[in-house]
């Protein structure tokens, strides 16, 4: 009930679901308006993955990669989204 | 084929306690990964083993399978070698039928397969990227070590399967198949291709 009302106070607000390198966290009180790397910058922090640059991490919903300089209301994603940050791999072959 | 097993010289009660707390963070989440078609199947210390599915097609088909082995962790970071699913044996790389796909930044037109190994199985079949004991145990790597990327992030139990599936069946938009089916003698050539 009072989420319910919160929500209609602030719609503009969403929390997002990250998985970041296989650690499950919740970014809350995203503004559909901001750019999704803030939510991203978030999601490292909370996971206390912050010793590499947000340009290292791939973001990926739904395995396609997401641009996360776009406003999060964008994406338009579903309720129960869960994005996956994940380390991009150094150049691999020999 | 021949795989060298790492000799265990870290104490081996860290080894297990680091492996237990790399399972223990794949088992907070193994439903979402599930959903995924990444499926653990085992967990026997040293070794961690996963099948690999495509669930967004249909049928679904068992792609590859891996055993993660975590001797010497972290001192050296896992092992990963592709196994047959049912009978745990180790695959030559022509029995994994699908390409690990990752842009060469030197020529970005000519994609790398990040999974080494020959078709003779004079090699066993190597994931090579930073963070893989036999990435960081190959020659061509030398001046690339461990330590370089060890609590870096690289080299835990759920970078190495995001890796794995990120490369591959993440990128899989539909496959052909063949089905030979016999029934008294006749045989039945029937094709199905499936996209999702």
């Amino acid at each position: 009930m009072k989420e319910k009302e919160e929500k209609e106070k602030q719609p503009n607000l969403i929390s997002l679901t990250f998985i970041v390198n296989g650690t499950e966290t919740i970014v809350e009180k995203v503004n559909l308006n901001q750019p999704l790397h803030v939510s991203v910058q978030k999601a490292l922090e909370q996971t206390g993955n912050t010793g590499r640059p947000i340009s290292e991490w791939q973001v990926l919903f739904n395995d396609q990669n997401l641009d996360s300089n776009k406003k999060v209301e964008e994406f338009k994603f579903p309720e129960n989204a869960v994005i996956f940050l994940s380390l991009k791999a150094g150049q691999g072959g020999i | 084929m021949e795989y060298k097993e790492s000799l265990q010289i870290a104490d081996p009660e860290v080894t297990k306690i680091k492996f237990a707390s790399e399972v223990s963070k794949f088992n907070a989440v193994a439903e979402i990964y599930r959903s995924k078609g990444i499926i653990c199947t085992k967990v026997s210390f040293p070794d961690i083993y996963f099948i690999f599915a495509i669930p967004k097609l249909i049928p679904s088909s068992i792609v590859y399978s891996v055993r993660i082995n975590f001797t010497n962790y972290d001192v050296e970071p896992p092992s990963v070698v592709f196994i047959n699913p049912f009978t745990e044996e180790l695959v030559r790389r022509d029995q994994v039928p699908i390409a690990f796909i990752q842009v060469n930044k030197g020529n970005p037109f000519q994609p790398i397969d990040l999974l080494q190994g020959d078709g003779n199985g004079n090699i066993v079949p190597f994931y090579c990227i930073p963070g893989v004991r036999e990435f960081h145990n190959h020659s061509a790597h030398s001046g690339d070590s461990w330590f370089l990327y060890r609590t870096r992030g690289e080299g835990n139990l759920l970078f190495i399967i995001d890796q794995l599936y990120n490369h591959s069946i993440g990128i899989a938009k539909g496959y052909n198949a063949v089905l030979n089916l016999s029934e008294f003698k006749l045989q039945i050539h029937q094709e199905i291709k499936i996209k999702p």
